[in-house]
């Protein structure tokens, strides 16, 4: 818990320094839309930007800090491999050297106009890869398979059906939010219905699918495996959520007028 | 069927975890199985919907990194390099933080 307070309040204020830096040295910016002495009125709250009665996403014009909180869950995923095994001194190690990646990473979509909505390559994929590179190189076979320190199980499954429950509930409403702030300008299409229909109907499928499996594989059901199942699908659904919702939605809704 | 898929792998390779930690537990949250393929999946599936759907140069207004002037044969190929790019600044990461996090490591020192 305090590993996770200390890695939010030392990345939300490092990402903004670094990636300033990419930015001055005019790495992140094609368009050299943001000079350096606009600090600090490129700062925003999120790049959503209602425009003459449109609503357009200049997500990486501005420095967000919705950006900055993906970083630092960008950060988590990283020490999730490593979990166990590292104090507050790596976590640290972590932040300031994963942000220089992540914001390099960032400013490299935005240079070459690549399209990651969702935020899953920025941080899902980057911090997964990251992560279980740095927990190879960490890890020491002989001493953490049985350290007292790094001794993890699965004791409780009421905590897996707790995370399932949430899951459930508040992602499909989360894509709700997201779809009424940047897709509800569509004419033709009410996002804000469509998008968590998506997401409910996978998490059924991945549930059942991950109930099948797990009686089939372990010769019972495994909470764990529900929850993982549920998680992996809607972090695949956040990467072409936006996308999904023109590929499953081949009759137009008439959108209401906000 | 995205999620059915993505349901009987994840439970499938969650089943592996232990063996891939049998000499020494390397992915303690099993980061391979939840982050790791899905993203990866979603990162290739992206660049196949980009390709294969209608969604295009013609509906860019609402997502200002799409560039209007690719084809989408183009940006499919994109979000490939995208997923490249990402997969080796992810590497390049990895061995400096685990290399710089071997210093101020304790279980060795106990």
């Amino acid at each position: 818990m305090v590993l996770n307070f200390i890695m939010l309040t030392f990345t939300i204020q490092w990402y903004f320094l670094v990636k300033k830096f990419w930015y001055a040295i005019n790495l992140g910016d094609a368009g050299n839309m943001v000079k350096l002495g606009d600090n600090p009125h490129n700062i925003r709250l999120s790049g959503i930007l209602h425009i003459s009665g449109q609503t357009v996403n200049e997500d990486m014009m501005y420095f967000t800090l919705s950006q900055a909180v993906a970083c630092a869950i960008s950060m988590y995923v990283i020490l999730f491999p490593m979990l166990g095994k590292v104090g507050p001194a790596e976590a640290l190690v972590i932040c300031f050297v994963g942000n220089f990646a992540y914001t390099l990473n960032e400013v490299s979509f935005w240079r070459l106009k690549i399209c990651d909505n969702g935020y899953g390559m920025r941080v899902f994929l980057f911090g997964s890869v990251a992560g279980l590179v740095a927990s190879r190189i960490l890890g020491n076979k002989e001493l953490t398979k049985d350290h007292l320190k790094y001794y993890s199980q699965y004791y409780y499954q009421t905590f897996a059906l707790i995370g399932a429950i949430f899951v459930w509930i508040l992602l499909p409403w989360l894509s709700v939010i997201e779809q009424s702030q940047v897709n509800v300008v569509s004419p033709t299409i009410d996002y804000r219905q469509v998008a968590p229909i998506n997401i409910i109907y996978a998490l059924c499928a991945s549930a059942s699918a991950a109930f099948a499996t797990s009686i089939w594989i372990r010769g019972k059901i495994s909470v764990h495996d529900i929850i993982f199942s549920c998680f992996a699908v809607v972090y695949l659904l956040f990467r072409v959520l936006l996308l999904m919702d023109r590929v499953l939605m081949s009759s137009p809704i008439p959108s209401q007028p906000r | 069927m995205i999620g059915f898929i993505v349901g009987v792998l994840t439970t499938y390779l969650n089943s592996r975890k232990k063996e891939l930690n049998k000499e020494g537990v390397i992915d303690s949250l099993g980061s391979l199985f939840v982050f790791l393929v899905p993203s990866l999946i979603g990162a290739l599936y992206s660049a196949v919907l980009f390709t294969t759907s209608s969604y295009g140069p013609d509906n860019s207004s609402m997502f200002t990194q799409h560039d209007p002037s690719r084809t989408r044969y183009q940006q499919g190929g994109f979000q490939i390099i995208g997923t490249l790019i990402t997969v080796g600044i992810a590497i390049v990461a990895g061995l400096i933080i685990g290399g710089f996090s071997k210093i101020f490591n304790q279980i060795d020192k106990e």
